[in-house]
């Protein structure tokens, strides 16, 4: 990461967080799935687009280093499961869950997709050609 | 992140409605048993379904080497008395003409089949994200 590290900015910095909360999100639908029988079970939900819509908002009135500090902060708060609701009361419901399901991948594809265009921005300042 | 995990979860909750699948299949096998009197007619099975651990074990920052395993599934006999049906000339009929029938209930027998089933292509679809999210993953950087 050292490396791509000069290459971080705040908008490549947000897809990451965003991939690994998306990523997160559909293990959670997974784990609920695989509960969609079982007694007793209350679902898991995680919400991280207000997080990062927060910290995407305050980005104009900081400095970009302190957004990238913040929002890796986020990315730890994430991945040691700060944002995962689990509500006793809700029961599975398999139709709800493959919507979010194939909403999740959906969404996924589309940060890879610009982050893909991100990296071919990068390539092209490394090498000089324009490419079409 | 790690797609291993994903798939674990999955292969548990597919375990699970496999195990619904042919328990229900072994009820109806047994739907129509009798018993002898004295002995103790098939007693339907039922699966029973829990959550196995917190989620939290599944965190990227946890790292104990736990099995991981979303949902365990248990068979337990359903406590209910056989059902006596009258019918003097059977075989295994009693002093009294009754005859202890296995108590499968056969309607509920196929809902759960049906259950089951959906619940099964619910957690391949959750395979199928999986796997797609871990392919686009690969692609990052091959952006045109």
């Amino acid at each position: 990461m050292s490396m791509l590290d000069s290459l971080s900015t705040v908008a490549s910095s947000t897809v990451h967080v965003a991939l690994d909360a998306l990523a997160l999100r559909q293990q959670l639908i997974s784990t609920n799935l695989a509960n969609a029988n079982s007694a007793q079970y209350g679902s898991y939900r995680i919400d991280f687009e207000q997080a990062l819509q927060r910290e995407v908002d305050s980005s104009a009135t900081r400095s970009p280093a302190e957004t990238l500090e913040s929002l890796r902060s986020l990315r730890g708060e994430l991945s040691s499961g700060a944002h995962i609701k689990e509500s006793a009361s809700a029961a599975v419901e398999i139709d709800q869950e493959m919507i979010r399901l194939n909403e999740t991948v959906i969404r996924y594809q589309a940060l890879i997709q610009g982050l893909g265009k991100y990296g071919s921005l990068a390539r092209m300042a490394i090498s000089g050609e324009v490419k079409p | 992140m790690d797609y291993f995990k994903s798939f674990a979860i999955s292969a548990s909750g597919l375990a699970a409605e496999k195990l619904r699948l042919e328990t229900a299949a072994l009820n109806l096998a047994n739907a129509d048993t009798t018993a002898a009197p004295g002995t103790e007619p098939y007693r339907s099975l039922e699966v029973v379904g829990s959550a196995t651990q917190a989620f939290a074990s599944f965190l990227p920052t946890d790292s104990s080497e736990t099995s991981l395993s979303a949902v365990t599934a248990t068979v337990q006999p359903r406590i209910m008395p056989p059902r006596m049906v009258y019918d003097p000339a059977h075989p295994h009929a009693d002093t009294n003409g009754f005859v202890a029938r296995a108590n499968v209930d056969s309607l509920s027998e196929m809902v759960t089949i049906l259950r089951a089933t959906r619940a099964y292509e619910a957690n391949i679809k959750a395979i199928n994200a999986a796997k797609a999210m871990a392919q686009q993953a690969l692609e990052i950087g091959s952006g045109k």
